[in-house]
């Protein structure tokens, strides 16, 4: 599938290569959606996502030399976003703490999906502190395990569970305020 | 863990997509056109770069072979004479050189006609060479002096001593001549 996706814009990434705006202009036109939500999911604001996301763009653009074509251009650029989203929480002194406590186990919920209101979810998502909803997004939407993000965020494998743990504890708990959540 | 727990992370993650569905705020397609333009603007300057290497070359290049003209041939110096002052001084050089030139042109005629003998001639030759002489003494001091009063005057009294001497002589001679031409109409009459 990413060798496939890699081809499709084989040739606009040729021509940024070559600094066309317009082929940049075309390859942020199909990229900007999935990256804007990477960076919205991560630093919260919708002002300040624009603002990464673009910047990350731009990065990708200059430095479209360094990228070999070994992975899909998406996830080149999604790598790239992520960074930045990074280096803008660290900006805020956002820091991912080493949490290596034991973290309760958390109540059986039994969760009626049709229920819930989209909305509302995405709400609380945003609303958990900067650490819990960073580790949450990338496990949960960006599909990362806990080695990637202990990683990408430069602590350790437990830190990035008990991290995720927190959030998720802290995510139910908004819910239940939402009454999102019914328990059992 | 127990099944029930993962309740949560079923939610969001069969949701995945309709999460990640934001749309950035209005007006991002434009605001991001404007920042790929301002930011492709280096990539411009890195173009001439190239260019401006040229032209410096180029300078150079220019510059040295002016430097090399100037230590090859230093002979070829630029006259500079009063003419090169200004217009007006230029005018007034051109009478003169021009008087001069006609006077030394019927002194020639003069002297072909016999009228001169070889000593006045030789004193002629001599007087011009002191002239000459003069001449590029003064030259040197107005290429030093451009704007000093008292050398473009000495400039000017040297034209005017060498134009009343050439115009002096001259009428001298043609009175001469007439003078023969008189007597030889005279010695026929008779």
């Amino acid at each position: 599938m990413e060798t496939q996706y890699q081809n499709i814009h084989h040739d606009l990434v040729e021509r940024c290569r070559k600094g066309d705006t317009k082929a940049q202009f075309e390859l942020y036109k199909i990229y900007y959606k999935p990256m804007y939500n990477i960076c919205l999911r991560m630093v919260g604001s919708q002002v300040e996502a624009e603002d990464v996301m673009q910047e990350a763009f731009l990065k990708a653009f200059t430095k479209i030399d360094t990228y070999q074509g070994v992975v899909s251009f998406g996830a080149w650029l999604k790598k790239i976003v992520i960074n930045r989203s990074l280096d803008h929480l660290k900006k805020r002194k956002v820091k991912f703490e080493e949490l290596n406590e034991k973290i309760p186990d958390e109540e059986p919920v039994s969760i009626e999906i049709s229920e819930i209101q989209m909305e509302k979810l995405k709400n609380a998502i945003q609303q958990l502190p900067d650490g819990y909803r960073v580790v949450l997004s990338l496990y949960l939407l960006e599909g990362y395990d806990h080695e990637e993000i202990a990683q990408i965020l430069g602590i350790t494998n437990v830190s990035s569970r008990s991290q995720y743990m927190r959030a998720k504890l802290k995510l139910r708990e908004m819910l239940h305020k939402e009454e999102l959540f019914e328990y059992n | 863990m127990t099944a029930m727990k993962d309740e949560l992370e079923k939610l969001i993650t069969n949701n995945r997509h309709a999460i990640q569905d934001e749309e950035p705020l209005e007006g991002h397609f434009e605001r991001f056109e404007a920042r790929l333009q301002k930011a492709s603007k280096p990539t411009m300057i890195i173009n001439f770069r190239p260019i401006l290497k040229i032209a410096a070359i180029v300078v150079f290049v220019l510059l040295a072979g002016n430097q090399a003209r100037m230590w090859f041939l230093p002979e070829k110096e630029e006259t500079f004479t009063l003419g090169s002052i200004s217009e007006e001084y230029r005018e007034v050089e051109f009478y003169y050189t021009n008087a001069i030139e006609m006077g030394m042109k019927q002194w020639e005629r003069l002297s072909n006609d016999g009228l001169v003998s070889e000593p006045e001639q030789q004193m002629m030759q001599k007087e011009q060479n002191d002239f000459d002489l003069m001449y590029q003494k003064l030259q040197e001091e107005l290429k030093a002096n451009p704007n000093d009063e008292r050398v473009i005057n000495a400039m000017l009294e040297y034209y005017q001593a060498r134009m009343n001497i050439i115009t002096l002589i001259i009428n001298k001679l043609q009175e001469v001549k007439q003078q023969k031409i008189n007597k030889s109409h005279e010695s026929l009459e008779i």
